[in-house]
């Protein structure tokens, strides 16, 4: 199955949107991805414990990491400054890691998501899953965002601009 | 890249969201979502005779969609009839399916970092 993701990536039903509409509708709180990566699971364990890996567009080079504790902040000099935090490490088969969707807030209850990773040796190789989870906790309360849907569909087009733009931003 | 006005719309665009979501996490008022898209417009009576729930609970449920941007109210006459508003949905849905293929890219990049030759 992982196999199949080589290349143009995406496994179809996340961008044709039926299945992702499909949990929009139903409410669903996740994000579940997978690929199965022809190396040892230790070697992928290495990759996937880097707190905040996923960070920016796959060149850490120029990044400013620091850690204090299980605090760990990443500098990107493109993407900007996130936090995040390491909630709980189980080699090498589990990692999950608390972290905001957006810059410089810090991982706090209500304003940053869980995400895990889970790793199976699968066929010499090894299956990686993430589950990002907790998007309905980044609600603000009802006042202000009754007030917010007012000028709604202009600003969904800005922020679908600011995704499409950032999306094809990483990909080139 | 992100800029301080591109930060700014993530940011309301991140609690639309999870408005949205957070008011699709109940099931009577999916349920309600559902009936009401049925009947295209309807006041909150009609909408309780055709739910398991109290009149009372029903205007407490739109008033929480409403707030999600999800249901909007029409006064028609002496009655308040209400709708589905599908873009918050639709750009909920959108949003989700974008974050999905941002982490279909890092997978990606991770196998390819995880299969390439060690460098001596």
């Amino acid at each position: 199955m992982g196999d199949a993701v080589q290349g143009d990536a995406v496994q179809g039903d996340a961008v044709q949107g039926e299945t992702v509409q499909g949990d929009a509708v139903q409410g669903a709180d996740r994000i579940e991805r997978e690929i199965l990566v022809d190396a040892p699971i230790e070697r992928v364990w290495r990759l996937v414990s880097e707190p905040g890996w996923w960070i920016g567009d796959g060149d850490r080079s120029a990044q400013d990491i620091s850690r204090d504790g299980d605090l760990v902040t990443v500098d990107d000099p493109r993407y900007g400054r996130y936090l995040v935090l390491v909630v709980s490490a189980d080699a090498p088969h589990h990692v999950s890691y608390r972290s905001s969707p957006l810059p410089g807030e810090p991982p706090a209850e209500g304003t940053s998501t869980l995400v895990e990773f889970v790793l199976a040796e699968q066929g010499g190789g090894t299956l990686v899953r993430v589950v990002e989870s907790g998007f309905a906790s980044l609600a603000v309360p009802a006042e202000r965002r009754a007030a917010m849907v007012e000028g709604n569909t202009a600003g969904w087009e800005l922020q679908l601009g600011v995704a499409k733009r950032d999306a094809e931003h990483v990909r080139a | 890249m992100v800029d301080s006005v591109g930060v700014r719309t993530g940011g309301e665009a991140v609690e639309v969201v999870g408005g949205v979501l957070a008011a699709l996490a109940d099931p009577t008022r999916r349920q309600l979502l559902d009936v009401l898209l049925d009947a295209g417009r309807a006041s909150a009576t009609t909408l309780a005779g055709r739910l398991p729930v109290s009149r009372q609970a029903v205007v407490k449920h739109l008033q929480i969609l409403q707030a999600a941007g999800l249901v909007e109210a029409v006064r028609a006459g002496r009655e308040v009839l209400y709708a589905v508003r599908p873009d918050p949905l639709d750009a909920s849905a959108r949003w989700l399916a974008e974050l999905s293929a941002t982490w279909d890219r890092r997978l990606n990049a991770l196998k390819r970092a995880a299969e390439a030759p060690d460098r001596t």
